[in-house]
């Protein structure tokens, strides 16, 4: 198991140097610069995206919920306060306009991993590889798509609700304070789901190494588990 | 009173970087004593589960067509249709600014012709009715006529025609004022 690695002030500098560059493109903006304003979008669209497929489980919905966010936030850019960050102004929109995308659906939407199956041909299903973590050795190569495909599936199975904590914690690095405003429910709430979250995705990677190396320490999960629950 | 669950919480939110003071001074005790809450921080920050979902999520954006989102924005913005939409709010305020600052420069200048209008020469008295006790002459070609009145001091103008309005031939238009003097009883 990795040690654990608490998080540095670098992603935070990182992202108050990135939040500082989004108030000067939005002053520009609104001061009618379009170039300002398409360089802002350029700067979140793909993590924008990532955020909605966690919360609508389909790429071309996100796509569409991402175009309108940007839109909105567009059309609203005078009303916005420099005193918040682009980007939780930003997800907020997302997942007010996922919620109502859900309730119009009203369940009509395949499940996500249904949908990722039939837009791609078997040879392609090599979902990420772990190769940054765990090396490049070919030998464990498929060991590692295996494990990637386990988080996968965890992952397409978590709730939406729990799959958005995840993305806005582990990808964008925003703080519970940010996500519970962006998420538009309380800090308390989001650290009960990010928790949930990553113990469902910590026992599908607990159950792929047991499998291939057999020396997972399942007490331990299991006493942190109960922890959990008590 | 804090349950094992709090516990959990508090210790994912020290993995994260989410705690400060004596939180996060009693995080670190505890891990330096307890085997198992570092065993759940450190599944907490799992980095194999960070860099997974970074690949699945530029493995994704490029399958789901992410990098093109900002052409369709800017389509759908519709370039100048977009920019007027953008600007509507303030066109409208400009206008509003523009309106006050008129109403503004127009109520001195009001109150500036009023001013100009009573500080004209005096009117000629006209002979307009009987009880015209008084005539003064004027230059305006305007006459003045005074009246008694038990109460007020009471005056008649009849105010020609101004001069180069009038069509050539056509007979001046007068008006007549009647000026009634608020000072009661004066002679």
């Amino acid at each position: 198991m990795n040690s654990a690695m608490p998080a540095t002030s670098n992603a935070k500098d990182k992202r108050a140097r990135e939040a500082e560059e989004d108030r000067a493109l939005i002053k520009l903006a609104q001061a009618g610069d379009l170039a300002a304003f398409r360089r802002l979008v350029e700067r979140h669209q793909r993590r924008a995206f990532s955020v909605a497929v966690a919360l609508v489980r389909n790429d071309d919905d996100a796509r569409e919920i991402v175009q309108e966010a940007f839109l909105r936030a567009f059309k609203s850019l005078a009303r916005f306060q420099s005193d918040s960050t682009f980007f939780t102004w930003l997800y907020r929109i997302i997942a007010n306009l996922s919620v109502d995308h859900a309730r119009r659906a009203g369940g009509r939407t395949a499940p996500f991993a249904e949908q990722r199956l039939a837009n791609v041909e078997v040879d392609e299903l090599d979902v990420p590889f772990l190769g940054r973590v765990e090396g490049a050795d070919p030998l464990d190569a498929l060991r590692r798509r295996e494990i990637a495909a386990s988080l996968q599936a965890a992952f397409d199975a978590l709730p939406s609700y729990h799959r958005a904590v995840i993305v806005l914690r582990e990808l964008e690095g925003l703080s519970y304070e940010e996500m519970a405003e962006a998420l538009g429910v309380s800090k308390g709430t989001v650290m009960s789901r990010l928790f949930h979250a990553r113990r469902k995705l910590q026992r599908a990677l607990a159950d792929c190494y047991e499998e291939h190396v057999g020396h997972v320490d399942r007490a331990a999960i299991a006493e942190a588990d109960a922890r959990s629950e008590r | 009173m804090k349950t094992e669950r709090d516990d959990a919480l508090e210790l994912m939110a020290f993995a994260d970087g989410q705690l400060d003071g004596e939180a996060k001074e009693r995080a670190q005790r505890r891990l330096e004593t307890d085997p198992l809450a570092r065993e759940l921080v450190a599944q907490m920050h799992d980095v194999r589960v960070k860099a997974w979902l970074e690949d699945a999520a530029d493995e994704q954006a490029l399958r789901g067509g992410a990098d093109h989102i900002a052409d369709a924005v800017f389509v759908r913005l519709g370039g100048a249709a977009g920019r007027s939409a953008f600007f509507v709010g303030r066109v409208r305020r400009g206008v509003a600014l523009v309106a006050a600052l008129a109403l503004a420069a127009g109520i001195p200048l009001v109150g500036f012709v009023r001013r100009a209008f009573l500080r004209a020469p005096a009117p000629v008295a006209a002979q307009l009715d009987p009880r015209v006790t008084s005539l003064r002459s004027s230059s305006a070609g305007v006459e003045l006529d005074e009246i008694d009145s038990p109460s007020h001091d009471v005056s008649v103008f009849e105010i020609s025609g101004a001069a180069g309005e009038l069509a050539a031939n056509a007979p001046p238009p007068s008006s007549v004022v009647i000026w009634i003097d608020d000072k009661p009883g004066a002679p």
